[in-house]
């Protein structure tokens, strides 16, 4: 197995200087918002889209990502992490609980459930922009068995919870949580994740 | 079985968001309580992030000013902090009479600008803009007798500043500019009132009061630059806005 230098902060997507603006906008400073926007907003969207798909839908959820970084960022600690950590979590747990209540809204019409499968997802790919720590992303993804990387990409990339997980993959509840906690754990080695 | 299983091999899960419900909540009530799992979600949390950076894509260039907008217009959580002892209460009765006393004053300072304007006005022109601006001016004095009548201030981000005086009983308000600082040729301030669909234009900043009808959901007064004669939608972040709701 080829080992991978392990990445530096800067290396992890967090631009220098969004804990410093994220910090600022926390003290109502508008004009650090603005340059905050300018820094995150392309990974924002990114991670929305990525997850939603659905354009629409997408440019409202990322809508109140950004708000609600601006309403919430007192609430950042840079002792607890870093600002793009912070912003990509509240990012994708918004992005998933979308996910999770336009899926109850679609069971009861499954025609609409459908027209969102049938979504190509072509666009999205061709916008994809690759960087060096993305490829370091995906060479430590390779590290990860099969179950472990299938497990933990369709939970994150699909917003699937773990019994959708498990029922996709034909596999038992608890097998599946153990397969995300050690692929985490495996991803976090390989990349070097410290907090 | 147990019917409550080790909160431990949820980590994982909850770091991909992949648990949700009455298990999500229990497995947050729990980590406040376990210094370790905290630590481990942080670290698998921070490890799914770094997922999420490998697609960029950039939103529609006309979400920028919307957020802008929406942001400047929408209160920030205040800090946690330690709780502190509790503030001796104020009176309500002090509080009404010192937000009437304020609002008087406040259209006192209007009446004293007004006179002082007279007094300086030289030439017709002036004159003209003067009867123009008394007009507005009357209507802030008779919308300032509504009962239900709020003046509100904000200091603008580049200077000057901006009053409103709202009447929600009448659907009616009447925005006064205050010192902004001039703009270069070819454009104009445009006034903007924010409801829940957004930024509707309210017409253009010339020297005198602009009189707002039909105010509906209105939650904030903005203003913007914008090419000279307005545009149908705000394209810069506002410079100054007046939170009304």
């Amino acid at each position: 197995m080829q080992p991978v230098a392990p990445l530096g902060p800067e290396d992890l997507g967090h631009p220098a200087g969004a804990e410093e603006l994220l910090l600022r906008v926390a003290r109502g400073d508008e004009d650090a918002f603005g340059q905050l926007y300018d820094l995150v907003s392309g990974g924002v969207f990114g991670l929305v889209r990525r997850v939603l798909r659905d354009q629409a839908q997408s440019e409202e959820v990322f809508q109140e990502v950004m708000l609600e970084i601006w309403r919430t960022a007192s609430r950042f600690d840079p002792e607890r992490g870093k600002a793009m950590t912070w912003i990509l979590t509240m990012t994708h747990r918004r992005a998933v609980d979308r996910v999770r209540s336009a899926q109850a809204a679609a069971n009861r019409d499954q025609r609409v459930a459908m027209m969102d499968a049938t979504r190509p997802f072509d666009q999205v790919v061709e916008q994809v922009t690759e960087r060096l720590e993305q490829r370091k992303v995906r060479r430590c993804l390779a590290f990860l068995t099969d179950l472990q990387r299938e497990s933990v990409q369709l939970a994150y990339y699909q917003g699937h919870s773990y019994p959708e997980v498990a029922s996709l993959l034909g596999v038992p509840l608890g097998t599946v949580k153990t397969r995300m906690r050690d692929g985490l754990i495996r991803l976090r080695d390989c990349l070097g994740v410290t907090v | 079985m147990t019917t409550t299983p080790d909160p431990h091999t949820l980590i994982g899960v909850y770091a991909l968001n992949a648990v949700s419900g009455p298990e999500r909540a229990e497995f947050e009530a729990h980590l406040p309580h376990c210094p370790p799992c905290a630590q481990e979600v942080a670290e698998l949390q921070a490890t799914a992030a770094t997922l999420g950076t490998v697609t960029q894509i950039a939103p529609p260039a006309h979400l920028r000013a919307k957020v802008l907008m929406a942001a400047a217009v929408t209160r920030q959580l205040l800090p946690e902090t330690p709780a502190p002892a509790a503030p001796a209460a104020v009176p309500p009765t002090r509080n009404r009479w010192l937000v009437r006393t304020s609002l008087l004053a406040a259209a006192a300072s209007v009446l004293v600008a007004l006179v002082v304007g007279v007094q300086g006005a030289q030439d017709r022109r002036e004159l003209e803009a003067l009867r123009q601006s008394a007009a507005g001016y009357s209507q802030v004095s008779e919308l300032l007798s509504a009962p239900d009548a709020k003046l509100l201030s904000e200091p603008g981000s580049t200077g000057g500043s901006g009053t409103v005086v709202v009447s929600p009983s009448r659907g009616k308000a009447v925005f006064l500019a205050n010192g902004l600082p001039s703009l270069p040729s070819g454009r104009d301030y445009q006034l903007w009132v924010v409801g829940s669909g957004g930024p509707r234009p309210a017409g253009l900043l010339r020297n005198e009061p602009v009189v707002t009808d039909g105010l509906g959901d209105a939650r904030a007064f903005a203003v913007t630059v914008e090419p000279s004669g307005g545009s149908p939608a705000p394209t810069t972040t506002p410079v100054l806005a007046i939170p009304v709701a």
